[in-house]
């Protein structure tokens, strides 16, 4: 059930409009009614959606199959029966949020479960188990007895990562690495397919229970746990929200007379058309003849072939990512933002400010920072920025291409913050305020310095301004715009460089990609549609933010008959460019 | 946490409405959408899988689509298309694909005449070869262009993902495979199809369910059908069989459609079957590593249980690559 089907529709056409009638208002009740509203007088309503998904399951994919004695088949139907009827009776003594969690969470296993009902098994054991690893933690005052249970924690969710995604990857590698030396490793005759989404709920547990270790949260009623690791707008592919941003908006209702759906109409509209029309459209004509044959492709189709590469991911993972944020808007949740033109970046470290925001801060906030960040000397600093970046890469893939990327990124960010450093300590005079050499955290999706923060760390963070300052890679004697360009330009191109091993299926097709770069001929001509959609969604990126939000303003103040028109044409539109067959997202893989 | 100002950005204040407005607003997108986008949901709904899904959907989009062809409100949109080059195929029932012609029955007295005469290829005239078919075959064609590194080939892809013969709703894989023959004529056609192809068939005489006699007949059909196209003079013909998978539907179909291929295969002099059950298994078993050319373990499967990975792709086209260089004059 992908975000871009009839039958996502169909389910959220459904689950929005229930959301919003088991939804309390704001604000009407105090005292013991409020906390009824919210449900906290309602003891274990977990059984609500354990009882009816305990029911599905043995309906569905545990149904007892033809050749099962009969009696048998009688009980187990009583038990589903009596399952469901648990559930069902015990709905309609909740209230108040209490009602509301249990629905959602109910909706999110059903929309979860729609991939492989096996997963929502593993889905809802991240979260008993991370529940019970917080609340250790939580419990205990000493310190090492908060370590140890933010070990176990660490290790169970990173071995379960691990199992799932990397067995078959370090088995093999181990095997070709030590073959030569007489070890052998015997791969495995079945490779494990990895859930849908593991990366993503298992880093959000993970911050939850770092939080936790951290003492910035205290761990909340295990239904609101629950409702924060499998929401469905941002379960399967992020944005990665923190627990700190996401539970404070669970503990009070949602507003139903004050919905943005303007925006959130907007930006569901605008995603499915990069999406289903640009980026499906880019693999077709460029990407995947280029990466899927070399050999047949000259220089320039290949150039294109990887700048059309760069568009397709952008407009595949920042749609995927605008209509997610789009439907938590209509179900009245704010998620960060993920992405902010990231091709305008003067420099990498910009670049991974406007990049995947989301798992950005979550690196440096749970890995590069852990590793010491930049508090142990120059060298460490850099030492730790490319292991960050190198782990960050194995974690979108089990595959040596990925390795790459990371490495490639880790060690540009190195040595751009190595002459970022040499021009800081060379100025007399440090500027006012943020400068080029200032690592300062930052806010997601603001530019603001987070004043909260104490730590003098960040991999994406540089209060970089806009401007000649941008391009560590410039020549101070350029003038500010010459300046920016050139590092717009070197740092488009370094991103692209990474493209390649990112797209390419291993590090030999890799360097075929590459090595196509230097090949000169006719080629198979150069399809100008191809090299219009690049430009264009180029030339997309420096629309400034205030007429984007001016025309979203405009168009919330549309009556709901002119927005509902206005959708159903541009719905049309998108149907009509869409080519036949839309692969599913990129990052669904990761 | 989250405040007003952190994201979405509001640069100028945007209208908030009660969530019923937001419902609205929903119900005439889609309703209107629906009028607007009839033909595509139209023919969504046809591409479905034969089941209660499929009839369901497509009682609900016969009469949106017969509103919106009375009113013409489809047009705006097929014009769109039209420019667009994303025309939609006809619906099934306008195919004719479903039957036209009969088996061809197994023949040993089909005379064996020896292979033809083929030309050599030049770096000018390069052998032409079309790599067709399902989702299967999406590694062959950069298998075959690997493993003919530097001789003079001409590869052409024309493969689509969910197709099959048993969904010429998909992609209509006879009339698509003539149209290919007059275009660009091809000297080698390799082509597999099946992964999609595990499902009940519509036929002028009602549905067949798989796994029937009936089933089978109807397949074998439509591989005469697809073999009847790609025929011509100094053309050969290697068809993928279908690998071992790990999904239990596909294999429950598997050994009818490995019987009807191959009985019209072994009619056709011109035409090889690549038999991947022996080359891409262990011994018959699925498996997800196996022994590349070099006796190292690889995988060589998608993490889906059921596509060659590239690794894959060059076990199985490794049989063809020797047959190709000696008989079309590639060495």
């Amino acid at each position: 059930m992908l975000f871009p089907t009839i039958r996502f529709a169909i389910f959220f056409a459904l689950v929005m409009p229930a959301s919003w009638l088991l939804m309390p208002l704001p604000g009407r009740r105090s005292g013991r009614r409020a906390a009824a509203a919210r449900g906290e007088d309602i003891a274990q309503p977990w059984i609500v959606p354990a009882g009816m998904i305990g029911a599905a399951a043995l309906l569905g994919p545990l149904a007892p199959s033809a050749d099962w004695p009969g009696p048998l088949k009688v009980v187990l139907w009583l038990v589903a029966l009596g399952l469901a009827g648990a559930g069902l009776v015990r709905w309609f003594d909740l209230k108040g949020l209490t009602r509301w969690n249990v629905f959602i969470l109910f909706a999110s296993y059903v929309f979860y479960g729609n991939y492989d009902w096996h997963f929502v098994a593993l889905l809802a054991g991240s979260t008993v188990v991370n529940q019970a690893l917080a609340r250790a933690i939580d419990r205990r005052d000493d310190e090492r007895g908060r370590k140890l249970w933010l070990t176990v924690a660490v290790i169970a969710n990173l071995g379960v990562l691990a199992w799932f995604k990397y067995k078959g990857f370090f088995t093999e590698s181990a095997s070709s690495i030590l073959g030569p030396l007489g070890l052998d490793f015997e791969p495995p005759a079945r490779a494990i397919i990895p859930p849908v989404g593991i990366s993503f709920f298992t880093f959000q547990a993970l911050s939850y229970v770092i939080d936790t270790y951290r003492r910035k949260l205290h761990p909340v009623p295990l239904l609101e746990f629950a409702v924060y690791l499998s929401f469905f707008p941002h379960l399967v592919a992020g944005p990665i929200v923190r627990a700190s941003e996401f539970l404070p908006q669970l503990r009070e209702p949602r507003d139903a007379r004050r919905v943005d759906s303007g925006l959130a109409f907007w930006l569901i509209s605008v995603g499915l058309f990069k999406k289903v029309v640009v980026s499906s459209y880019l693999a077709d004509a460029i990407v995947d003849p280029v990466f899927r044959i070399p050999s047949q492709h000259q220089a320039v189709d290949t150039l294109l072939g990887i700048y059309g590469y760069a568009i397709q991911i952008y407009c595949d993972f920042s749609g995927y990512t605008d209509m997610a944020i789009g439907l938590a808007l209509l179900l009245g949740f704010r998620f960060p933002q993920n992405f902010n033109a990231p091709y305008t970046a003067a420099s990498l470290q910009d670049f991974w400010r406007r990049w995947h925001m989301t798992l950005s801060r979550w690196l440096r906030d749970y890995l590069y920072i852990p590793l010491g960040g930049n508090q142990r000397g120059h060298n460490r600093a850099m030492v730790n920025l490319f292991l960050t970046m190198v782990i960050g890469g194995l974690w979108h893939g089990a595959a040596w291409t990925f390795i790459v990327w990371g490495a490639l990124h880790g060690g540009w960010l190195a040595g751009e913050r190595i002459l970022t450093d040499r021009a800081a300590h060379r100025q007399v005079e440090p500027p006012p305020g943020p400068g080029p050499g200032d690592l300062v955290p930052v806010r997601a999706g603001t530019g603001a310095v987070d004043r909260d923060r104490s730590e003098d760390d960040t991999v994406i963070g540089p209060a970089l301004q806009q401007g000649a300052t941008a391009a560590p890679v410039a020549r101070a004697s350029w003038s500010p715009t010459t300046r920016l360009w050139v590092g717009r330009l070197v740092t488009f191109h370094v991103v692209c460089l990474g493209w390649v091993f990112f797209r390419a299926p291993s590090l030999t097709e890799a360097f075929a990609v590459l090595a196509r770069l230097g090949s000169f001929g006719t080629g198979t001509g150069v399809n100008l549609v191809v090299v219009a959609t690049i430009a264009i969604f180029l030339a997309t990126q420096f629309v400034s933010a205030g007429a984007v939000g001016r025309a979203q303003a405009r168009f919330s103040r549309l009556s709901a008959w002119q927005q509902g028109v206005v959708l159903a044409i541009w719905l049309a539109f998108t149907s009509a460019l869409a080519p036949a067959g839309v692969a599913p997202f990129i990052y669904f893989a990761f | 946490m989250l405040d007003e100002q952190d994201f979405p950005l509001e640069l100028e204040p945007r209208r908030r409405v009660p969530a019923g407005h937001a419902l609205v607003v929903v119900l005439v997108a889609l309703l209107v959408g629906a009028l607007l986008n009839a033909d595509r949901i139209d023919n969504t709904a046809h591409a479905q899988p034969f089941g209660w899904q499929r009839t369901w959907a497509l009682r609900i989009t016969g009469p949106v689509k017969a509103i919106s062809d009375a009113t013409r409100l489809n047009v705006l949109r097929e014009q769109v298309a039209d420019v667009a080059g994303n025309e939609l195929p006809p619906p099934l029932e306008d195919t004719g694909a479903v039957v036209t012609v009969p088996p061809t029955a197994p023949d040993a007295t089909t005379p064996t005449t020896a292979p033809p005469e083929f030309r050599t290829p030049t770096p000018a005239d390069p052998l032409r070869i079309l790599v067709a078919g399902d989702s299967l075959m999406g590694w062959i064609g950069p298998a075959l262009v690997e493993g003919l590194e530097g001789r003079p080939i001409d590869l052409r892809e024309s493969w689509e993902v969910g197709s099959g013969l048993a969904r010429p709703d998909v992609v209509n894989w006879p009339a698509r495979l003539e149209a290919e023959m007059a275009g660009s004529n091809p000297e080698v056609v390799v082509m597999g199809f099946g992964a999609n192809d595990a499902g009940d068939m519509a036929t002028p005489d009602g549905r067949v369910g798989v796994g029937t006699p009936e089933w089978t007949a109807e397949y074998q059909r439509r591989v005469a059908q697809v073999l009847n196209a790609v025929e011509g003079p100094g053309r050969t013909v290697y068809w993928i069989g279908l690998p071992v998978t790990t999904r239990g539907d596909i294999e429950a179909a598997a050994p009818g459609m490995a019987d009807a291929v191959q009985r019209e295969i072994s009619a056709r002099p011109w035409a090889h079957y690549v038999d991947t059950r022996r080359t891409l298994s262990d011994d018959g078993a699925y498996a997800d590593y196996l022994p590349d050319a070099s006796g190292e373990p690889v995988k060589v499967r998608e993490s889906d249980g059921v596509h060659p990975n590239p690794a894959g792709a060059r076990l199985i086209v490794a049989p063809v690559l020797p047959e190709l260089i000696e008989q079309r004059k590639l060495g």
